[in-house]
């Protein structure tokens, strides 16, 4: 079973959510949030096996090209132009499907790899912790998410903690999961976050549920959404100073406490309610 | 044919300027010997990614010798110096307006360019 933890911002509490679930399950944990990957500060795994993700992109020989513009108009992604009597190549644009290279008539284009980023995999305590990040600069993470999900096993429990927001990198996690935890602040912004989140898990047809992280009695606003979605609330982790402190010094909750643990253990019950385990 | 090229919103005389080059929905192409005007619908537009890219290509395609334009992506930037074409600050509100304060030497040359939107 693979849990996806989302939220339609950053900031709201994913990792919190995922690397405790993780320890209170003793589950595996896989950091997507490849633009800005924090797990490994409370999961802090070690014999790291880190592998390179690369992608290709189109190099041409000017001396080779004759002008004839069939890679420039083949391009859907745009990622060349012919400018001043030369092929110009945007890398970041160009999502390596090769066909450039295919199709030139004079065997002018070539494909060169990039390092983009790297996934590692690594343990800790009992914890798998798995995660990917990209190079700065890098402008899609994209195939890092990917080459993070694709060699996930299907045995155990594993939690994927999540890219904010409901970017293409937020899809990937989505449609690699079985089911999605949306995490939301109990605000008018987190109703705003969870609607729009949800959509997407409607778009892949994934079934979820929502934590509410720093919940209070004050404002039930989120809950008034998710009875209208028929989304069920699995759990609410009280606003609690001590619990911001311990996570800013990157202790994991479910390790420290037993009283933690046992809020993370009920949404873990509670989702196993909800997907039939 | 020395062609001065806008991104503009809207057709015929209800075109404004654009506040984007790549997601503009035409350009607006006058040629200062004819002191006649075409339209092009932008074939950027409906890209996925990429939009500047393809825009910047269609108005070097057209032989543009100036651009107006409000702000620019760095890929398009580099395609249009690439191919020599001048690069101006354009004004708010109509192409026609834009073309005569070109004419009369009041915009201001466009040197700085913003890092893309990249589908954001």
């Amino acid at each position: 079973m693979k849990v996806a933890v989302l939220s339609g911002k950053g900031g709201v509490g994913k990792t919190l959510v995922a690397v405790n679930l993780a320890a209170a399950a003793n589950a595996r944990y896989v950091d997507c949030d490849v633009e800005e990957p924090n797990g490994h500060l409370f999961l802090t795994p070690t014999e790291v096996a880190a592998e390179q993700v690369t992608v290709t992109v189109p190099v041409v020989a000017a001396a080779n090209c004759t002008g004839c513009r069939k890679c420039v108009d083949f391009c859907r992604f745009n990622a060349l132009a012919w400018v001043d009597d030369e092929v110009m190549v945007f890398e970041e644009a160009c999502k390596s499907c090769g066909g450039c290279a295919v199709l030139c008539p004079s065997g002018a284009i070539t494909e060169e790899r990039r390092v983009i980023g790297h996934v590692h995999r690594g343990v800790v305590n009992s914890v798998e912790a798995w995660g990917g990040a990209i190079r700065p600069g890098v402008v899609s993470g994209v195939p890092v998410v990917q080459q993070v999900l694709r060699d996930l096993p299907e045995d155990g429990l594993t939690v994927i903690d999540g890219p904010p927001g409901a970017s293409c990198l937020a899809l990937e996690t989505a449609r690699a999961a079985d089911y999605c935890l949306l995490v939301a602040e109990p605000t008018r912004f987190g109703v705003h976050n969870v609607a729009m989140i949800h959509q997407l898990t409607v778009a892949v047809d994934r079934p979820c549920g929502v934590v509410i992280n720093k919940a209070t009695d004050a404002n039930t606003s989120v809950e008034e959404l998710c009875a209208e979605l028929g989304l069920p609330v699995l759990g609410r982790i009280p606003y609690d100073q001590q619990v911001a402190l311990a996570s800013s010094q990157g202790e994991v909750l479910a390790w420290q406490d037993e009283a933690q643990r046992q809020v993370f253990v009920d949404i873990l019950d509670r989702l196993g309610a909800v997907i039939g385990r | 044919m020395p062609l001065v090229v806008l991104p503009v919103d809207g057709s015929g005389p209800a075109s404004k300027v654009s506040d984007s080059f790549g997601r503009a929905e035409a350009f607006w192409i006058y040629d200062t010997e004819s002191d006649g005007h075409t339209e092009q619908p932008n074939r950027g537009l409906a890209s996925p990614g990429g939009a500047g890219i393809k825009a910047a290509q269609q108005v070097v395609d057209a032989g543009a010798a100036v651009l107006l334009a409000p702000q620019l992506g760095e890929n398009a930037a580099k395609i249009l110096r690439s191919a020599g074409i001048a690069l101006f600050h354009s004004r708010p509100g109509e192409p026609a307006a834009n073309i005569a304060a070109h004419l009369a030497g009041e915009l201001v040359p466009l040197n700085q360019t913003h890092p893309g939107q990249h589908g954001a």
